[in-house]
């Protein structure tokens, strides 16, 4: 019973995660674009930055950023998003549209103009905030459903078993 | 030296260097990496081709050409990962990378209403080993300053360029501003106006390089502008410039000099008779502003000065009259 509970809260969290994440995302963005265009600071310090004003586990995805891209040899910044994306993607409850976003966006980082900087962070912000949208949506069709789907599921597995 | 950039180079291209002799990095003054083409490093009036194996070569077919890859990586490591930062350096040309190493671009340059606006698709970069050379602007400094007040005349340092005018005013902007215990020589208080961060190399403000320890230095600032603020702000005796010759340069050289500190300023020039007659310096000249004009040549990699003074001024040693300039030694 307490499994079966416990498994619907838990499909049911990722619903209500995904809309928060995707928020903390682009604010991140937001911030990395004050950094960018108005800061003018070069992208690790940006990345270091971007670390302490963001939660887990974009936070450390951040601070390692930062300390890769100071490294020597580590490919470029776009090698180093792509890198740092594939150790965190566990750690979230994104999805693969989310992926497609991010790393279309990574190829962009730090490799152009400040006007062409802001025109990729805000292409990739407009479409997060689409997702985010649709993942609103999905939240309100879906938690209720996962949570009672759980409870129910476990009560009939109950009754079968007796 | 290469230690210094090798934080800045691909690790194809960082391995090469690597096994380049020690001899030859340690007078090397140039390395130019061209897309597709042979990597080349020059100094102490010599240039060669680097092979794969790290041998300097004549023959540029055997050297190593660097990929299209590899060029767009060094780009990114030269510029931190961040292109954005670096507009107004891409719009002139030259960035200055951590130790004061400056790098110049050679690519397309895109052009905003007939001006440059950045250098885009860069095709290859001469990278110039800034170097602190501890000294060299001795005999400079003993002859001109005094040694009673240790101020200098207001003075132009001219050479070709990679003769090392920056690394010599370098020096003598530490000897100013440290002054000299056994002659009694007076520290004086120094201001380098270091539009281009090579003077002092300023790491987040901070100069790399020792300038000595009663100077305060303006880095990234343009030279006309930073002139006045520096006398206001930071009350300077002698204040530094590197490579005057824009067109307002004239009028704040004049400006500075009536509020009373003394100048010590570079330019480029052929030979001296080429700067008398270069039409931005010429602008300068007629101001009357310098009194002492000086002369840098290299000679078995050791620094030779030759010193002209102003008619106006009693000299010994007359050699000959160049423009409104004698020449004397």
């Amino acid at each position: 019973m307490t499994a079966g509970i416990w498994a619907g809260i838990h499909m049911a969290s990722r619903y209500a995660k995904r809309p928060k994440q995707l928020r903390q995302i682009r604010n991140a963005l937001q911030r990395l674009e004050t950094e960018i265009v108005y800061g003018v600071s070069p992208l690790p310090e940006a990345f270091a930055r971007l670390a302490s004003h963001t939660a887990q586990p974009f936070a450390s995805l951040f601070e390692r950023m930062s300390a890769s891209l100071q490294q020597a040899g580590n490919g470029s910044a776009a090698d180093c998003w792509d890198y740092e994306w594939s150790c965190t993607w566990d750690y979230t409850v994104l999805q693969s549209a989310e992926r497609d976003i991010l790393l279309q966006f990574g190829r962009t980082l730090g490799v152009s103009d400040r006007e062409d900087q802001m025109k990729h962070l805000h292409l990739a912000m407009r479409q997060l905030q689409s997702e985010e949208e649709t993942a609103k949506e999905e939240q309100v069709k879906y938690e209720r459903m996962w949570r009672s789907l759980g409870l129910l599921g476990a009560a009939l597995i109950v009754i079968l078993m007796y | 030296m290469i230690g210094e950039i090798g934080h800045m180079l691909p690790e194809s291209i960082r391995a090469i260097m690597g096994r380049v002799p020690v001899a030859q990095l340690n007078v090397a003054e140039e390395l130019r990496i061209r897309e597709n083409r042979p990597m080349e490093l020059s100094g102490a009036g010599q240039f060669g081709f680097i092979h794969p194996n790290g041998q300097v070569v004549d023959n540029p077919t055997l050297a190593y050409k660097p990929t299209r890859e590899e060029c767009m990586r060094l780009i990114e490591l030269l510029t931190n990962h961040s292109l954005y930062a670096l507009e107004e350096e891409l719009r002139r040309g030259f960035i200055t990378v951590r130790g004061g190493h400056r790098v110049g671009l050679a690519g397309r340059t895109v052009l905003e209403q007939g001006r440059v606006k950045q250098i885009r698709d860069v095709g290859g970069v001469n990278i110039r080993l800034a170097r602190e050379v501890i000294g060299c602007a001795e005999p400079l400094w003993k002859r001109l300053a005094d040694p009673l007040t240790g101020l200098l005349p207001h003075m132009l340092l001219l050479s070709s360029p990679q003769t090392g005018k920056t690394t010599v005013i370098r020096d003598l902007a530490r000897l100013i501003s440290s002054g000299s215990p056994r002659t009694r020589t007076p520290a004086k208080k120094v201001g380098i106006i270091d539009e281009r961060s090579e003077i002092a190399a300023c790491y987040r403000g901070v100069p790399l390089f020792d300038v000595g320890p009663r100077t305060d230095v303006l880095d990234g600032c343009p030279k006309a502008e930073g002139l006045m603020m520096m006398i206001r702000s930071l009350s300077p005796e002698v204040v530094v410039v590197d490579e005057i010759g824009g067109p307002e340069d004239a009028q704040a050289l004049e400006e500075a000099v009536r509020a009373g500190v003394r100048i010590v300023a570079t330019a480029h020039a052929g030979s001296i008779e080429e700067a008398l007659a270069r039409p931005a310096l010429q602008r300068i000249f007629r101001t009357g502003v310098f009194e002492q004009l000086v002369w840098l040549e290299r000679a078995h990699g050791t620094a030779v000065f030759r010193y002209f003074h102003r008619e106006d001024q009693s000299s010994v040693g007359i050699q000959a009259h160049i423009g409104r300039y004698r020449v004397c030694n």
